[in-house]
C-alpha cells in the first residue's frame, strides 16, 4: 500500500517539532512504497496526493497531558478542535480523504505538549514520547 | 474602555495565518464606535538570528511560516546576494522567478479558494459550517475541487523539484542557487505550466461567474462600507508592470499619481516603523507624509500593499491575458486606483493568471537549463532584499559582520506594511454593518471580510507560531457581563 507518513510541525518552536523528530525516526521505513514527509499542515491535502494511506504525526497543545500520545479518528479530529494555519485539520483530511477516486485511508496520531516557544530543543518528555510513538508506528507497520 | 461601551471581541480570527483578535466598541445605542485589531502574542524570529551564520538565516526565516516560506527564503537570498556584494548570474536569476511564480500559483489558489475567497463561492452570510473549503467543494463539486488541489499541488512540486521538499525548501545561496534545472525537469514543468495557464483562465471565469454576476457581491465590493482612500505600494519592472520577484517600489498616492518610485535598497527613505502600544504587530507609514493616526486621505501617510496595492501601484500586468484582465477590471470599477477593498479579490485572480503565464514563459525557455548557476560571492557587509509576498512587498534587511555572521537584521512583511489599513478597514466595515446593537454571526463574519481580503499572515508578522484555536466572538454589556458568545471552528 503506497503510503505517506506526514509529519506536521516547526522544528523552531520547541516541542511542536516534536512530529518532524518522529518523522526522522520512522524514516527506516522509507521505500518505494513509503515516503515520510514533513508539512506545515496547510499543503496536506496536495501532499497526500497519489497516496493510498495517509498517516498524521501532529502536535497538541494540552499542557496537563503533556507527552501524553493520542490516536485519532476523524470525528475526534473535528472534536479536537485541531487546526493548521487556521484551516481545520478535519476540514483538510476530508477533502484528501476523498481527493482521488479511490477514498485514502487516513490515521492521525497526536503527540500532547505543554507549550511551544522559539526554539530548536524537545522537551525531554515530549521527545521521550516521539521515541515512543515511532517504535509503536514501525512495529505495527504494515506495508500491505 | 469605558464602562459606557459594549464590547465585542473576535478572538481569534479565522482562515488567515496566524492569530488575531477583532475587538469592537459599541457607543450606548449599540452603533460601533471605535474597533481594532489586536496580535497578541510575539515570538521574536529576529533575536533569533543574530549571532548566526548569514547563510544558516537563509534556511531559517522560511520556518517564520508554513504558507509564505518561498517569499521569506527569497528576500533573504536577495538581502545575501547584497550583503555578500554578489550579482546572481542569469540563470540564477530566472531559476528564481520560476521558482517564485510557483510560489504565487499555490498561495493565491489557497487564498481564492480556501481562504477568503470562500466568503463569495458559499456566501458572506452562509451558514459558518459552510463557509470553508468543504463548503466551497460541496458548492462547485468535487471535480472542480480535484482541479483546484491538482493545480495547487503543481506548485508545490515545482518548488520540491528545486528546493528538496514542499514546505520548507532550501535552494537559494549568494550568487544564485544550489541546483540546476535538467532539460526533463524542463519539460515536466512547461507541461504543468501549460495546464496553470488553462486553470487561471477557469478562475477568472470563475471569478466573473460568481462574484461579478451576482449584483449584490458587485454592490459588497464597491460599497463605502469597504472602501479607503489610500496610498499603494508594490514592486514594478523596468516598464512599471507589476513584478513579484525583483523590481523597484513604486508608490502611488490616492489619486493614482506617482508619488515615489526607489530602488528597494533605499526603503528607509520611503517607510518608517512605529510600535502600537497594544499590539505586538509595528505600524509602516510613508516617511515623508507622516504619521496622522488611522485615517485615509492624501495628507496620511497610510498605504496599502498586497495584490491591489500592486496592480494600482504599476501601469500593467507582463503579461497577456493578465493584463486583459487588469484592462477589465479597471474599466468596471471605474478607472485608477481602485480603493475597493474586496476588489483585492480580483486583483488576486488577476495575480493568480500573471503567474501561470510568466511560469510558462521562463518554462519555455531554454537558456533556463544553462549551467551558470551561480555566481562567487564577495566580501560580507550589509544587504536589503525586497520581494514581493503573495500578501504584500516583504523585505529583508541585513548586517553581517566580516566573518559573515549576522550582527542585525529587521524584518518588515506584508501584513505590518497593512496593518494601519487592515485596522482601518475592520472599523469602517464595522461600522456598516453592525447597527442598533444588532450582532450575529453573519454580520461579524462581514467585518472579517474586511481585513481577510488582504490575506494577512500574523505568523509573519509578528514572527510567532500560528494559533491553533477556532473563533470565538464575545459581546460584553455596559458593565462587561458576557451576553453572547460565538463559536466558530
Amino acid at each position: 500500500m503506497k503510503t505517506l507518513i506526514l509529519c506536521i510541525g516547526n522544528e523552531l518552536f520547541g516541542d511542536d517539532g516534536v512530529a518532524l523528530y518522529a518523522g526522522e525516526l520512522l524514516k527506516k521505513l522509507e521505500s518505494e512504497e513509503v515516503k515520510v514527509e514533513e508539512s506545515s499542515g496547510i499543503d496536506l491535502v496536495e501532499r497526500s496526493l497519489g497516496y493510498d494511506r495517509v498517516m498524521v504525526i501532529d502536535s497538541i497543545l494540552e499542557p496537563k497531558k503533556a507527552g501524553e500520545i493520542k490516536k485519532l479518528g476523524l470525528d475526534d479530529i473535528e472534536k479536537e478542535g485541531l487546526f493548521a494555519h487556521n484551516i481545520s485539520l478535519y476540514q483538510l483530511l476530508k477533502i484528501a480523504e476523498s481527493a482521488e477516486d479511490e477514498k485514502k485511508k487516513i490515521e492521525v496520531y497526536a503527540i500532547c505538549i505543554a507549550s511551544a516557544e522559539l526554539g530548536a530543543e524537545l522537551s525531554e518528555i515530549v521527545k521521550g514520547s516521539a521515541e515512543k510513538l515511532a517504535d509503536l508506528i514501525a512495529d505495527n507497520f504494515d506495508p500491505d | 474602555m469605558s464602562e459606557s461601551k459594549k464590547e465585542i471581541i473576535i478572538d481569534p480570527i479565522t482562515r488567515l495565518e496566524g492569530h488575531g483578535k477583532i475587538t469592537i466598541f459599541l457607543d450606548d445605542d449599540g452603533n460601533v464606535e471605535d474597533a481594532y485589531l489586536q496580535i497578541p502574542e510575539l515570538r521574536g524570529f529576529e533575536r533569533f538570528c543574530i549571532g548566526r551564520h548569514a547563510e544558516e538565516v537563509a534556511r531559517i526565516v522560511p520556518r517564520i511560516c508554513g504558507v509564505c516560506p518561498v517569499a521569506h527564503h527569497t528576500a533573504s537570498m536577495k538581502a545575501l546576494d547584497k550583503a555578500f556584494n554578489v550579482e546572481p548570474t542569469e540563470t540564477a536569476k530566472k531559476l528564481r522567478e520560476l521558482i517564485y511564480n510557483a510560489y504565487f500559483i499555490y498561495d493565491h489558489t489557497l487564498h481564492f479558494y480556501y481562504l477568503g475567497g470562500t466568503d463569495f463561492i458559499v456566501g458572506p452570510k452562509a451558514p459558518k459550517e459552510e463557509r470553508n473549503i468543504v463548503g466551497v467543494i460541496n458548492k462547485v463539486g468535487l471535480e472542480i475541487g480535484k482541479e483546484v488541489i491538482k493545480h495547487r499541488s503543481f506548485g508545490q512540486k515545482i518548488i520540491e523539484m528545486f528546493g528538496g521538499r514542499a514546505t520548507h525548501p532550501v535552494y537559494g545561496l549568494p550568487g544564485g542557487v544550489s541546483k540546476g534545472c535538467t532539460e526533463d525537469n524542463r519539460r515536466v514543468i512547461e507541461e504543468m505550466a501549460k495546464l496553470c495557464v488553462h486553470f487561471g483562465e477557469f478562475t477568472l471565469d470563475a471569478f466573473h461567474k460568481i462574484v461579478l454576476g451576482n449584483k449584490n457581491y458587485v454592490d459588497l465590493i464597491t460599497s463605502d462600507d469597504y472602501t479607503m482612500k489610500t496610498y499603494y505600494m508594490g514592486l514594478v519592472d523596468k516598464n512599471n508592470k507589476v513584478a513579484f520577484y525583483d523590481g523597484d517600489i513604486r508608490v502611488v498616492d490616492p489619486n493614482g499619481k506617482e508619488f515615489r518610485k526607489v530602488k528597494a535598497e533605499d526603503y528607509l527613505n520611503l517607510v518608517e516603523e512605529s510600535p502600537l502600544s497594544w499590539s505586538y504587530i509595528k505600524t509602516v507609514y510613508l516617511k515623508d507624509v507622516g504619521w496622522k493616526g488611522f485615517v485615509d486621505g492624501v495628507d496620511s501617510g497610510v498605504f496599502r500593499v498586497a495584490p491591489l496595492g500592486r496592480l494600482n501601484a504599476s501601469d500593467g500586468m507582463s503579461t497577456p491575458l493578465a493584463q486583459e484582465e487588469y484592462e477589465k477590471m479597471y474599466e468596471t470599477l471605474g478607472g485608477k486606483p481602485v480603493h475597493h477593498t474586496l476588489a483585492m479579490h480580483w486583483a488576486r485572480v488577476i495575480e493568480l493568471m500573471n503567474a501561470c503565464e510568466r511560469l510558462l514563459e521562463l518554462a519555455q525557455d531554454e537558456s533556463i537549463t544553462d549551467k551558470d548557476i551561480r555566481a562567487e560571492p564577495g566580501e560580507p557587509g550589509e544587504g536589503i532584499g525586497v520581494v514581493e509576498a503573495a500578501r504584500g512587498t516583504l523585505i529583508h534587511h541585513y548586517m553581517l559582520d566580516e566573518r559573515g555572521m549576522m550582527k542585525d537584521l529587521n524584518l518588515i512583511v506584508a501584513t505590518v506594511n497593512n496593518s494601519a489599513a487592515i485596522n482601518m478597514s475592520v472599523k469602517k466595515a464595522a461600522q456598516g454593518v453592525i447597527k442598533n446593537g444588532e450582532v450575529n454571526d453573519g454580520l461579524l463574519n462581514m467585518v472579517e471580510m474586511a481585513f481577510r481580503a488582504y490575506d494577512p499572515c500574523f505568523a509573519c508578522a509578528t514572527h510567532s507560531l500560528p494559533g491553533k484555536t477556532p473563533l470565538e466572538v464575545s459581546v460584553y454589556d455596559r458593565d462587561k457581563n458576557l451576553v453572547k458568545r460565538l463559536k466558530r471552528g
